[in-house]
C-alpha cells in the first residue's frame, strides 16, 4: 500500500462525494433534458435497467460536438430496393440511416434497447403489451403510432406484397391497437424469439405513408394487368368478361390520379431516421441529407444531433480500391479486410477499432450418412484441427477460438465451453478405435472464394496429418447451396454471420424445420432444447436452455466450431465521438445513438 | 489468350514436304528454336517434377505464410506457406496436360466434322458450319467460362468445356481444305477408279490438310493453355490444392504489394508456354509452306 | 451483288437465332438455384415457401421453354428482365455501364493504331533488319501474352513500385477527366497489346504485298521520291484490308474486357456478365451474351460485305 491508510480513507470519501455530485449533476441535465421534450418518455425498467453508456457527457467523450460536414463513406454493392422486406437486400447498412428499428440490440445481441418501441411487456407467453414512442414523426410528414405499426405488421404479413420478411412473422396471430400509442401483440402459440425479430427486418419502421402509397401502386398493378387481359378476352367476344373488364377498368380509373406522384419505398426510402435520402444514383452513390427534426437527439436534450450535414456512400466495389480512397482522405470511414491490416495500421491519420463480431466460421458434418455419422470420427476431425494454427495462418491472426456455435460475446454463448483442444494423437486412436486405422476419405464442399479456399486447405492438411483424407471440392455459392440441399458432402464449410436472436440459428442448423439442415443433423436433445428455447420468454431462463443447448452440441461434437469473427474498421481521426469503451458495451444501440461529428465541423 | 486468327490459313496446295526438310527449316528458323527449347523445358518441368521440385507443393507451414525469397525457398512462400517454387514447378503438369488433350480433342472432333462437311456438301455443310458460326461468335472465353461453369469443377471438365469451342477453328480449316482438294484432279481420278467418299477422304484429303492442321494443333496448345489459366484465374477448373499456374496468379494478385514474386512468377511461365507455341506455330508455318522455305531466313 | 447482301443477312439472322438458344441452354444448364443461394446467404430464413414465392415472381417456376419464349419476346421488346441479384432493371444496369465499356474499346482502338500500324509499316519497308526481325517477335509477344499477367505486370510496375498510376478503380470521364484518363490508360493499353500485335503483322504483310505490285515499280521507276511512292501510291491500297481487320478484333477486344474489368476494377459490361455467371443471374448472363454476339456478327457481316465489295470473286464462293 503506497498511502497511508488515512488518506486512502480520505480518498475513497472524496471519490464517493464526488461521484455523488457527478450523479446528482447528470441526474438534473437528464431531467432538464426531458423536460424540454416533455414527448420523450425513456422506459427503464428494473428488469431492463439503463445501460452504461446511456450518456452523452465528458465522461462519454470529452471534446464538444460540433454540427458540419459531410460524412463519406463506401458501400461494395448499391441498395437495389430500399424496402428491406422486399428481395433482393444488398444493404443493410444504408437502410440504417433513413429507417430505425423499434428495438435496438446491446453490446450482447441481447434485444433490450428500447427505441421506436419504449416499452414492452409479455401479459403471458402468446400476448405482448408494446408502447411506443411519442412525438415520432417520418420523414415525408407521416406519424409513427400504433396504426403505422399495426399496418407495417398486415402489409407484411399480407401475400400480395410478396415481402420475404413474411417468414418471420409466422407465429404472429394478430396485432390490435389498444391506443394511439400501444398496441397488443397475439402469438399463435408462446414466442420468445419476438423481440429478436423486432431488432430484425421487421422491426425496421416504415413510413406509415410510404406503404399506403405502395398499396396503391401495386393495386393499380394488379387492376392495369386485369384489365389488359380481359380487354383481349373481350375482343374474342367474351361477354363474360365484360363485366369484369368494367370494373377492372374502374379500378385503374380510381387508382391512376392517386398512384401520381408517388414514388415506391422500393425506390426511395422513407423513414424515421436521421438522415433523408437527397439523391439516389442507382450503382453510383447515395446522398443524405440532415434530417433536422429527428426525434432522437431532441428527446435526450441534443437537438443539434445528428451533427454532420448529411452522408454520401460511394458505391466501390473493389476492397483495394476502397481503402486507397481511405488513405487518399477521399473517404471517412471503412470496414477493412483482414490482408489490409499492415496498410492502415501505422498510417497517421487513421484511427484503427479491432472488434469482435457475431458471425462464426464452422466446418458442418452429415450426420444422415457416411463416416461422420460415427461420433469418434467427428470427434477425431475436430481435435485434428489447430484453431490457434488456423487463425493464424488463414485470419492473419485476427480471429477468436471458437467453442460452440454462439460467439463468446453474445448472450446465449455457455462460458464453461472450451475450444477443443488441438490434440492429433487423440484422434489417430480415435480412428484407430473407429476403425479407419488404415486412413479414411470423406467428402467436402468450400465455397470457391479465396478465403474460403484457403481455410480448406489448411483444414485438408491438418487432417491428413492423421490419415483423414478430406476431398474438397470448391464450389461457387450457388452450386454449393446445392451441395448443402442434397447433403452430398460428409464435411463441409459453414458457419452463420450476423446471430441475433439465437433461435434462427440453432433452427436453421440444427432442427429439422431449419432452412440450412436438410436432414442432416437430428439431435433429439438438442431439438427439444431449440423447441424450448422458441417458447421461454424469460431472458434469464431462456440464457440457461442456450447454455445447455451449446453444451449437449459440444459434447456430441456435432460440428467443428472454427473460431469466431474479429472485424477491424478505420476512419480517419477527424471523425469525433467515438467511445471505444461504451461502443463495445453498446454495440447497435450505442452507434444509433451516439452520432460522431468532424472535429472542425467539415471534412 | 492468344488471339488465334485462323484466317492466316488459307487452304493450300499439296505440299509435298520432307519431314528432313521441315526439321532442318524449323531449326533454322531463329524464333521456333527458341519456342522448342522453352516447350521441352515445360514438358520436363511437368515430368521431372517430382524430381526437380524442393519441397512437396501441399505441404503447409501456417507460421511462414506469404514470405518473400529466401534461401530455403527461392521463391517465398504462398498463403498457405506452401514453397511457390515447387508449386510453379508441378503446376506445369496441369497446364501442359489441359493444352495437349485439348488440343488433341478438339482437333479429332474439328477433323471429322469438317470433313463431313467438305464432302457431304449441302444441308450437312449447312448445318455443321453453322453451328461453327455458331459458336464463333461468342468471344471464346466467356463459352468457355460458362460452359466449365456448367460443367463443374475439375480438370476433365475443363478440357471438355475448351475442346466444345475448339472443334470449331479446326472444323473451318479442315472444310476449307476439303473444298479446295475436293476438285482436284487426282481426287476425281481416284473417284473414278471408284474409291469410297470415306476412303478418298482419309486417303487423299486428310493428309493434304496435315500442315495447316499441325500449325493450329501448335497455336492451340497454347491457346488452351491461356484459357486454362484465365478459367483457373476466376476459380473455375482444377481444384485446390492442385498447383495451377492460373490459380496461383489469382491469389498473387491480391498479396501483389507485398510478396509480388507470387503472381509475376506462375505469370511468366503461362506467358512463357504460350509464347513458345506461338513461335513453334510460327516456325512450322514457314518450315510446311513451301514457297516461303525456298526463302530460308526469315524471322 | 444485292442478292449476296440478302443471303448474308439470312445467314446471320439464322446464327443469331442459333446462338439465343445455345446461350439460354448453356446458362440454364448452370447448375444451382440462385433465388435460394443469395437468400439463404443474406438472411436466416428458415422457410422455404418464402424462396418458392420469390423464385415465382422472377417467373423461374415456370417450365423451361415457356421461360424461354417469355423471355425472347420482351427481350425484344427491350424488358431485358430484373437482375436476381440487384432487383434493378437490366437494362437500366446495361446501359449504365455501355458507356464505360466503350472508352475501354476507343482506347484500345487508339492504343492498337498507334502501336501497330507504324510498326508494321516500319517492318515492311525495311525488311529483314534487325528492327525488323524484334518488331516482329514483338508483335508475336504482343498476340500471346496473357491479359492477366501483362495487366499484373503494369500494376505492379506504374501503380506499386512506381506509383505514378492508380492501381484500378474508375471515374465517369465528365465527373473527373484526368482522373478517368489516368485510370484507363492500363486496362486500355493491356486490351490494345492483343489487336497491335496483330496489327503489326497484317499491316507488314499488307505493305509487302502492294510494295511488290507492278504499279509501285512503275511510280518508283518514274522517279518519285520514296516517301511519295509509299504514303501516296502503297499506303491507300495497303490500308483498305487493315481496315476491315479492326472490325474482326472487335470481338477479341470483347473478349479481353471481361477480365481486364475485373483486374481493373472498372463497373463495365464484362465485369457485370462475369458476375452474374457466379451469381447464376439468368437475365444479365443471357442479355450481355446476346449482345455480344450480336455485336460480333454486325462486325462480321460489315466486313464480309466489305469484302464482297472489294473482291468480287468472294461472292461466288460464299
Amino acid at each position: 500500500m503506497i498511502f497511508p491508510k488515512r488518506v486512502s480513507i480520505g480518498a475513497v470519501l472524496l471519490t464517493i462525494i464526488l461521484a455523488s455530485t457527478l450523479f446528482a449533476a447528470m441526474n438534473f441535465f437528464v431531467h432538464k433534458a426531458l423536460a424540454q421534450d416533455e414527448q420523450s418518455e425513456w422506459v427503464w425498467t428494473q428488469k431492463n435497467p439503463k445501460p452504461s453508456w446511456w450518456r452523452w457527457d465528458e465522461k462519454y467523450y470529452p471534446a464538444k460536438p460540433v454540427r458540419g460536414g459531410i460524412y463519406r463513406t463506401a458501400a461494395s454493392r448499391y441498395i437495389g430496393l430500399m424496402n428491406p422486406n422486399h428481395w433482393p437486400v444488398n444493404d443493410w447498412v444504408s437502410m440504417g440511416n433513413f429507417y430505425e428499428k423499434l428495438i435496438l440490440t446491446d453490446g450482447n445481441y441481447r434485444s433490450t434497447v428500447p427505441f421506436l418501441a419504449s416499452y414492452w411487456e409479455y401479459k403471458d407467453p402468446v400476448t405482448v403489451i408494446m408502447k411506443l414512442r411519442k412525438g415520432v414523426k417520418f420523414t415525408d410528414g407521416s406519424a409513427f403510432n400504433a396504426e403505422a405499426i399495426k399496418f407495417q405488421i398486415d402489409w407484411i404479413r399480407d401475400k400480395r406484397n410478396g415481402a420475404w420478411s413474411r417468414a418471420w412473422l409466422a407465429p404472429v396471430k394478430s396485432i390490435e391497437v389498444v391506443d394511439e400509442y400501444t398496441v397488443r401483440w397475439k402469438f399463435k402459440k408462446p414466442w420468445a424469439g419476438f423481440l429478436g425479430i423486432m431488432s430484425n427486418v421487421p422491426g425496421y419502421v416504415l413510413s406509415h405513408q410510404g406503404l399506403k402509397n405502395d398499396v396503391i401502386l401495386r393495386d393499380l398493378k394488379k387492376a392495369q394487368g386485369q384489365a389488359k387481359r380481359l380487354k383481349r378476352k373481350l375482343a374474342k367476344g367474351g361477354e363474360k368478361a365484360k363485366k369484369k373488364y368494367e370494373k377492372a377498368k374502374a379500378d385503374v380509373d380510381r387508382l391512376t390520379p392517386m398512384a401520381e406522384g408517388i414514388v415506391s419505398l422500393d425506390a426511395w426510402g422513407v423513414g424515421s431516421g436521421p438522415w433523408i435520402i437527397e439523391e439516389a444514383k442507382p450503382g453510383n452513390r447515395m446522398k443524405y441529407k440532415r434530417n433536422p427534426n429527428w426525434w432522437f437527439g431532441r428527446s435526450i436534450g441534443h437537438p443539434d444531433m445528428p451533427y454532420m450535414d448529411g452522408v454520401l456512400v460511394t458505391v466501390i466495389p473493389e476492397p483495394s480500391v476502397r481503402l486507397a480512397n481511405l488513405k487518399a482522405g477521399k473517404i471517412e470511414a471503412l470496414h477493412i479486410d483482414k490482408s489490409q491490416y499492415p496498410l492502415v495500421k501505422d498510417d497517421p491519420n487513421l484511427n484503427v477499432w479491432i472488434t469482435p463480431g457475431n458471425h462464426v466460421t464452422s466446418m458442418v458434418f452429415n450426420h444422415a450418412e457416411g463416416p461422420c455419422k460415427d461420433i469418434r470420427v467427428r470427434k477425431a476431425i475436430s481435435h485434428a484441427i489447430d484453431r490457434k494454427a488456423i487463425i493464424k495462418g488463414t485470419q492473419f491472426g485476427f480471429g477468436i477460438e471458437a467453442s460452440c456455435m454462439y460467439p463468446a460475446i453474445h448472450w446465449t454463448h455457455n462460458p464453461n465451453l472450451k475450444p477443443v483442444k488441438y490434440d492429433p494423437e487423440l484422434s489417430k486412436k480415435l480412428l484407430a478405435e473407429a476403425g479407419y486405422a488404415k486412413g479414411l476419405t470423406i467428402r467436402g464442399v468450400m465455397g470457391n472464394d479465396q478465403s474460403s479456399v484457403k481455410l480448406g486447405q489448411a483444414i485438408k492438411s491438418m487432417l491428413a496429418q492423421v490419415g483423414i483424407e478430406w476431398k474438397i471440392r470448391t464450389v461457387d455459392p450457388v452450386s454449393g447451396s446445392d451441395a448443402n440441399k442434397n447433403r452430398d458432402y460428409d464435411m463441409a464449410g459453414g458457419g452463420w454471420a450476423w446471430i441475433y436472436d439465437p433461435d434462427l440459428m440453432a433452427t436453421g442448423l440444427y432442427h429439422p424445420d431449419g432452412g440450412f439442415n436438410y436432414g442432416r443433423s437430428n439431435n433429439e436433445k438438442a431439438i427439444a432444447l431449440i423447441e424450448a428455447g422458441r417458447t421461454e420468454t424469460d431472458l434469464v431462463k431462456r440464457q440457461k436452455i442456450y447454455w445447455e443447448l451449446e453444451k449437449i452440441l459440444y459434447e456430441n461434437y456435432e460440428d467443428a466450431w472454427l473460431f469466431w469473427y474479429v472485424g477491424i474498421d478505420a476512419n480517419r481521426k477527424v471523425v469525433l465521438g467515438y467511445n471505444r469503451e461504451m461502443g463495445m458495451a453498446g454495440q447497435e444501440g450505442y452507434f444509433a445513438t451516439h452520432p460522431g461529428w468532424f472535429k472542425d465541423g467539415h471534412n | 489468350m492468344a488471339a488465334v486468327t485462323t484466317e492466316e490459313f488459307e487452304p493450300r496446295r499439296k505440299s509435298n514436304v520432307g519431314f528432313l526438310a521441315i526439321v532442318r527449316t524449323l531449326f533454322k528458323h531463329r524464333l521456333s528454336l527458341v519456342g522448342i527449347v522453352i516447350i521441352v523445358f515445360m514438358f520436363s518441368l511437368a515430368i521431372f517434377a517430382p524430381v526437380l521440385a524442393p519441397y512437396d507443393p501441399l505441404e503447409q507451414d501456417l507460421d511462414n505464410v506469404l514470405k518473400g525469397p529466401s534461401i530455403k525457398h527461392w521463391l517465398g512462400t504462398d498463403d498457405l506457406g506452401r514453397d511457390l517454387l515447387s508449386r510453379v514447378i508441378y503446376g506445369a503438369q496441369v497446364s501442359m496436360t489441359v493444352g495437349v488433350a485439348c488440343t488433341v480433342f478438339s482437333l479429332i472432333v474439328g477433323t471429322f466434322l469438317g470433313l463431313l462437311a467438305g464432302f457431304k456438301g449441302g444441308k450437312t455443310d449447312q448445318i455443321i458450319m453453322r453451328l461453327v458460326d455458331m459458336v464463333m461468335i461468342f468471344p471464346g472465353f466467356i463459352f468457355i467460362l460458362i460452359l466449365a461453369a456448367a460443367l463443374g469443377p475439375g480438370m476433365i471438365n475443363i478440357i471438355i468445356a475448351i475442346s466444345l469451342f475448339g472443334w470449331a477453328g479446326a472444323a473451318r480449316i479442315i472444310r476449307g481444305n476439303v473444298l479446295s482438294t475436293r476438285e482436284e484432279p487426282y481426287v476425281d481420278a481416284a473417284r473414278a477408279a471408284g474409291a469410297s467418299q470415306w476412303r478418298i477422304m482419309f486417303k487423299h484429303v486428310l493428309p493434304n490438310s496435315a500442315a495447316p492442321m499441325i500449325v493450329a494443333a501448335a497455336l492451340g496448345i497454347g491457346g488452351a493453355v491461356g484459357m486454362e489459366a484465365g478459367a483457373a484465374f476466376l476459380g473455375i477448373g482444377v481444384q485446390p490444392p492442385t498447383p495451377s499456374w492460373g490459380r496461383e496468379l489469382r491469389i498473387g494478385y491480391t498479396y501483389l504489394a507485398t510478396v509480388p514474386l507470387f503472381s509475376i512468377a506462375p505469370g511468366m511461365l503461362i506467358t512463357l508456354a504460350i509464347l513458345a507455341f506461338t513461335f513453334l506455330a510460327d516456325g512450322l508455318r514457314d518450315a510446311l509452306d513451301p514457297r516461303i522455305r525456298g526463302e530460308g531466313k526469315k524471322m | 451483288m444485292k442478292q449476296y447482301i440478302i443471303r448474308r443477312i439470312i445467314y446471320s439472322l439464322l446464327i443469331l437465332a442459333g446462338a439465343i438458344v445455345i446461350t439460354f441452354i448453356m446458362v440454364r444448364l448452370l447448375p444451382g438455384d440462385p433465388i435460394r443461394a443469395a437468400m439463404q446467404q443474406n438472411v436466416d430464413l428458415n422457410d422455404a415457401s418464402i424462396v418458392e414465392e420469390v423464385r415465382a415472381r422472377y417467373g423461374l417456376d415456370r417450365p423451361v421453354h415457356v421461360q424461354f419464349f417469355m423471355w425472347l419476346i420482351d427481350f425484344f421488346k427491350g424488358d431485358w428482365g430484373t437482375s436476381l441479384s440487384s432487383g434493378e432493371k437490366v437494362t437500366a444496369m446495361f446501359w449504365r455501364r455501355v458507356p464505360v465499356t466503350l472508352e475501354l474499346f476507343v482506347g484500345a482502338t487508339i492504343w492498337a493504331w498507334v502501336l501497330g500500324i507504324p510498326l508494321g509499316i516500319y517492318s515492311a519497308l525495311n525488311r529483314n533488319s534487325w528492327l525488323d526481325a524484334l518488331f516482329t517477335s514483338v508483335s508475336v509477344f504482343g498476340i500471346s501474352i496473357p491479359v492477366f499477367w501483362e495487366a499484373i505486370i503494369l500494376i505492379y510496375f506504374f501503380a506499386v513500385f512506381l506509383q505514378v498510376l492508380p492501381p484500378s478503380g474508375y471515374v465517369a470521364f465528365f465527373e473527373n477527366p484526368i482522373e478517368n484518363l489516368k485510370l484507363v490508360l492500363m486496362p486500355t493499353f493491356v486490351m490494345g497489346t492483343q489487336s497491335a500485335g496483330g496489327l503489326a503483322r497484317y499491316v507488314r504483310s499488307s505493305f509487302l504485298e502492294v510494295l511488290g505490285k507492278d504499279y509501285i515499280r512503275t511510280a518508283r521507276a518514274k522517279g518519285l521520291r520514296e516517301k511519295a511512292v509509299i504514303f501516296r501510291h502503297a499506303a491507300k491500297p495497303a490500308m483498305i484490308p487493315v481496315v476491315t481487320i479492326i472490325g474482326l478484333s472487335w470481338g477479341g477486344l470483347i473478349g479481353g474486357s471481361f477480365i481486364v474489368e475485373l483486374m481493373f476494377a472498372i463497373p463495365g459490361v464484362g465485369r457485370m456478365g462475369l458476375d452474374a455467371v457466379f451469381a447464376r443471374d439468368f437475365p444479365i448472363v443471357q442479355a450481355t451474351m446476346v449482345v455480344v454476339s450480336l455485336n460480333v456478327l454486325i462486325m462480321n457481316f460489315i466486313v464480309d460485305i466489305t469484302y464482297g465489295y472489294l473482291d468480287p470473286r468472294v461472292r461466288l464462293i460464299k
